[in-house]
């Protein structure tokens, strides 16, 4: 599903050059559930958003469902992003003004989904993380918890053949951090290919396997075996 | 979603959305007033059937060099359009009326004045300025004792077609005079708004070269006016070719000859050169539109910094939306939805305010009615000019909002940029430079207007009542003696004086005459013996009118300095006056006898004596210095009734010389007040902008506040930080305000004759009012942040 090769990000300002990547290289198969750890700084998030397109490599390829992506346009990123990718965020990046339904809506809208087969779907999704009932609910009106449920709910509701999750329990206590993980691998069984970046060595249990990254390179890649 | 979005700012930004929508109402409403305003001056004389080709002849000022005046005698006039092949028709008209007080009609058994404007005028007026009658004809124009009433006028009268008006002050069967037509009034924003009334001028004047009273007016079958000016040229140096042959004034009249022109009316009210009606000011209507414009922008600088300041709040959902498949061109139709939906509501809005500006005081600033219905068309293009500024003011903000890297949403650390933050302060700075240069202007508008009225004209205008009395006390010296002493039994006035005109008025009576032969031209304003002690104006030479000159049938003249040292007078002159050569008796001290926009000009006060052909009916009364005003005009008027008793009490106005003086600014008086008002709104508007910005400043710094509250920053500190970033502000746009008004001022002011002085002060204080209250409104909003429990702000971020 994901090849990278000796991918490099600098971030320039003015005055310096940041390296974030130093030419990391892997691979990530169809299904699998991969956790990517970190000291902070390591360039964790930064490798999330180049898998997640939400940004380009300075340098070195990326091959994504068997298309070199590491050189698209921003339009033609958001084109391939759309219905392949589903994001979690550790703040979970709810649309305040929208409710709940709307918020897991959002990606069938750009999806250009018919309305009768967006509420089939969104009611499906909403069933099976539990917050149905929450429907007409505002972001404001829930728990952490309840919240990070339904931008997973919102990450999967258009059958993303990966989801990137980005710190997904940073923000929830235990009790609901340890839900949000369950469905994450509830998903990942189903043969959604998740990947993760975490601080969590708890966390990271839950995944195929973990990259190791520090100063921007992969220092260990291997099976978990916790 | 674009709804959705919308609704969604509402209730998230509540108080910049409110805040944002009442700026721009406001300005919308300010905008739609002073564009009323504005058409009202740009369509002046427009609204004829083909205006641009009604034209009317304009003869070299004999006064001042490079102006033209539109008064010439009715031989030239005739001569000039009569045979010239780019005129398709041509009249002559005067305002020299019938009855100067009106008119007198029959009302069951007995009678009832009203006053009433005539014009006389010959038939092809009508087809001139394309005039069609509402009911009757016109065809019987030409007969004797015919009159055409306009509609407004019929109304009043109460009388119809087949009726009929007497123009006299005692009904007289020679005077009577039938309704042939009824005509619709004259368009109020034209130099004939004043008729009530159009009667035949017939032959009179037709070969009187000397009576210079008439206006000629053509209609022009062709675009090129120059060509009809060169005929009218040819022919005018053909009638004096044949006239003047052996006079000495040849030189003199084929020197003027040379630069008469026609100009058609459409043109005569922004040509300063031009003597021809009223008198607009295009660098005024110019400065109104500009206004009306800056007034808009100010309303969206807000709009574009209340959007800046939302940014760092806004951006995780924006990009969240992009995340999701949201593309950057639907990211940016949202925001221009939301820009279009505020205006929408902020036009709505404006509709209430512009209902309360038209019957509160502003509305008597402006010239026409700003009803809507009226207007409509004006708000149809204040709607579109709003829809089209919030296209233009949300290309910068959802640019910038949509132009930061996706990857920023996932963390969702935001910080307020430097450019965003320059941006911001920049168009405050803007909104503050507006608002000092409008208050400055204000300022000195004002102080020009107060000088007009104060300045010392040269005459005394302290307890000075004035009005018009009817002709039949005004016309004759032992009627007006009669009823002056008639006045003086009332202990509260001290004198009486009569005149023919307002003592001080732009336009007045001017004789062209010959002296040495050359021809010279001066004002002339008619008036009683006592006229010049009554005003105090002193005699520098010879002496003052005696009683014995209200007997001297040939008139007797007094002229100003100006005039004696340009024509070189002296007491042993004579200068033919109404009659023959007439005597002159003393030349008097220089006073402003015109707005003070005018510098001195030859000018001569004349007394009639018995054959005159003028009713001295501005009557002038000093009162008292304790005197009950109030009841001195009421038994002014009670006089008047007891010595004409069919003047309708009601018709007569007597008020304070100064009201009648401040009338004669009143051009100056409404633009003053017009541009004080946008001064109040515009700096309204930046405050509100001010006040949102400190709103989202404090909320968006808590925490910074609260740091350096824990590490020892006292209150006081605090607002210092606040509050200096904004003395900053606008200490720099008062000095770029300060340099741009004082040179639209100075050029404004270039205008007077008589202008104030540029004080310092104007600025200092212009500087001190923004200052103060920009600086108290931040202290305020400060205040309760300042103030905030450090811990709970750090807590809660």
């Amino acid at each position: 599903m994901i090849k990278v090769n000796n991918l490099v990000k600098e971030f320039r300002t003015e005055d310096i050059i940041t390296t974030a990547l130093a030419g990391v290289s892997f691979e990530i198969k169809d299904g699998e559930f991969v956790a990517i750890m970190g000291p902070s700084g390591c360039g964790k998030s930064t490798m999330l958003n180049i898998l997640g397109l939400l940004d380009n490599p300075t340098e070195g390829e990326y091959e994504l469902l068997g298309r070199e992506v590491g050189k698209l346009k921003e339009k033609d990123r958001t084109l391939f992003r759309k219905g392949n990718i589903g994001f979690v965020f550790q703040s979970f990046n709810l649309i305040d003004e929208l409710s709940v339904y709307e918020n897991i809506e959002l990606p069938l809208i750009y999806l250009r989904i018919n309305k009768a087969e967006r509420r089939e779907k969104v009611e499906a999704i909403m069933r099976r993380m539990g917050i149905l009932h929450r429907c007409d609910h505002f972001p404001q009106q829930l728990s952490g918890g309840q919240q990070q449920r339904v931008a997973i709910a919102r990450a999967v509701v258009a059958n993303p053949k990966l989801i990137l999750a980005d710190e997904p329990t940073g923000n929830l206590d235990s009790r609901n951090g340890q839900e949000v993980m369950k469905l994450l691998s509830e998903l990942h069984n189903d043969g959604t290919t998740v990947v993760m970046v975490t601080h969590s060595r708890k966390d990271a249990s839950y995944a195929d396997r973990i990259i190791n990254l520090f100063d921007g390179k992969i220092v260990d890649n291997v099976n978990d075996e916790l | 979603m674009f709804f959705k979005n919308f609704i969604g700012l509402l209730k998230r930004f509540t108080a910049s959305s409110v805040l944002n929508v009442v700026g721009m109402a406001v300005a919308f409403a300010t905008a739609y007033v002073i564009m009323v305003q504005v058409r009202y001056e740009l369509t002046f004389n427009k609204s004829f059937k083909e205006a641009d080709h009604i034209v009317t002849l304009e003869w070299p000022s004999p006064y001042a060099d490079d102006s033209y005046t539109n008064f010439i005698s009715r031989p030239m006039i005739e001569s000039a359009f009569g045979d010239n092949p780019g005129v398709e028709s041509h009249c002559v008209l005067t305002s020299f009326t019938c009855s100067p007080q009106g008119v007198i009609i029959r009302v069951g058994d007995g009678f009832e004045t009203c006053p009433m404007s005539t014009v006389r005028a010959s038939a092809e007026i009508f087809e001139v300025l394309g005039i069609e009658p509402v009911r009757g004809t016109l065809s019987k124009f030409d007969e004797p004792k015919t009159v055409v009433l306009t509609e407004t006028m019929a109304k009043r009268l109460n009388r119809d077609v087949g009726g009929n008006v007497c123009f006299s002050a005692d009904w007289d069967e020679d005077m009577v005079y039938s309704i042939i037509a009824i005509i619709p009034d004259m368009p109020e924003n034209s130099d004939f708004n004043w008729w009530n009334a159009v009667v035949s001028i017939g032959d009179d004047w037709i070969d009187d070269r000397k009576e210079w009273s008439f206006h000629g007016m053509a209609k022009v079958n062709t675009d090129d006016l120059e060509y009809v000016a060169g005929i009218c040229r040819a022919n005018l140096a053909g009638y004096f070719g044949e006239d003047l042959s052996d006079s000495g004034e040849s030189q003199y009249y084929a020197d003027k000859i040379k630069k008469v022109r026609v100009i058609p009316v459409t043109k005569t009210y922004f040509d300063e050169k031009s003597g021809s009606g009223n008198k607009g000011n295009l660098a005024t209507t110019r400065m109104l539109i500009a206004i009306a414009l800056l007034i808009i922008v100010i309303a969206f600088i807000n709009f574009v910094n209340f959007f800046m300041a939302m940014v760092p709040q806004r951006l995780r959902g924006v990009n969240t939306y992009r995340v999701y498949g949201c593309t950057k061109t639907q990211m940016k139709m949202s925001f221009l939805f939301e820009a279009v939906g505020l205006v929408v509501i902020a036009l709505v809005a404006s509709l209430p305010v512009i209902g309360s500006v038209e019957t509160s005081f502003i509305a008597s600033f402006v010239s026409p009615t700003i009803s809507l219905s009226s207007n409509y068309d004006i708000f149809l293009a204040i709607c579109a000019v709003g829809l089209a500024f919030a296209v233009v003011a949300n290309i910068y903000p959802a640019n910038y909002i949509t132009s930061f890297p996706l990857a920023v949403a996932a963390k969702g650390s935001f910080v307020s940029s430097k450019a965003g933050k320059r941006l911001r302060t920049m168009l405050i700075g803007v909104q503050f430079a507006v608002s000092i240069a409008l208050i400055i202007s204000s300022l000195f508008i004002k102080l020009q207007h107060d000088y007009m009225l104060r300045h010392d004209m040269g005459f005394n205008k302290e307890m000075l009542l004035t009005g018009v009395v009817p002709s039949k006390i005004g016309y004759y010296f032992s009627d007006r003696e009669a009823f002056a002493s008639e006045l003086k039994k009332n202990p509260q006035i001290v004198d009486v004086a009569y005149a023919s005109g307002q003592m001080v008025s732009a336009g007045r009576m001017g004789w062209g005459r010959d002296f040495n032969n050359e021809e010279i031209h001066f004002s002339c304003y008619p008036v009683s013996y006592n006229f010049l002690k009554f005003m105090g104006i002193d005699i520098v030479e010879g002496e003052d009118f005696s009683k014995v000159a209200e007997n001297d049938s040939l008139g007797t003249f007094i002229f100003n300095e100006v005039a004696k040292n340009k024509f070189g007078l002296t007491l042993e002159d004579k200068i033919v006056g109404h009659n023959k050569e007439t005597k002159i008796v003393g030349f008097c001290k220089d006073f402003n006898f015109k707005p003070l926009q005018y510098d001195n000009e030859p000018f001569a006060f004349y007394v009639f004596g018995p054959d005159s052909w003028k009713s001295l009916g501005n009557l002038y009364v000093r009162v008292t210095p304790d005197a009950d005003v109030e009841a001195v005009i009421d038994f002014i008027k009670d006089e008047v009734v007891k010595y004409v008793p069919e003047k309708n009490r009601g018709d007569l106005g007597f008020d304070f010389f100064d009201e009648e003086l401040a009338r004669i600014y009143d051009y100056d008086r409404k633009f003053a007040a017009l541009i004080t008002t946008f001064s109040v709104v515009s700096i309204i508007i930046s405050l509100m902008g001010v006040f949102g910005l400190v709103l989202f400043e404090t909320q968006y710094r808590r925490k910074e506040i609260a740091l350096r509250r824990v590490n020892g920053a006292t209150v006081r500190e605090i607002l210092g930080i606040f509050s200096s970033q904004f003395v900053k502000i606008v200490s720099v746009s008062f000095v770029i305000a300060a340099s741009v008004s004082y040179f639209i001022i100075d050029r404004w002011l270039e205008k007077f004759a008589y202008r104030t002085p540029m004080c310092w002060w104007v600025f200092v204080l212009s500087l001190a009012i923004v200052l103060i209250i920009t600086i108290s409104i931040v202290l305020i909003r400060c205040w309760k942040s300042a103030n905030a429990n450090p811990v709970e702000a750090l807590k809660d971020s």
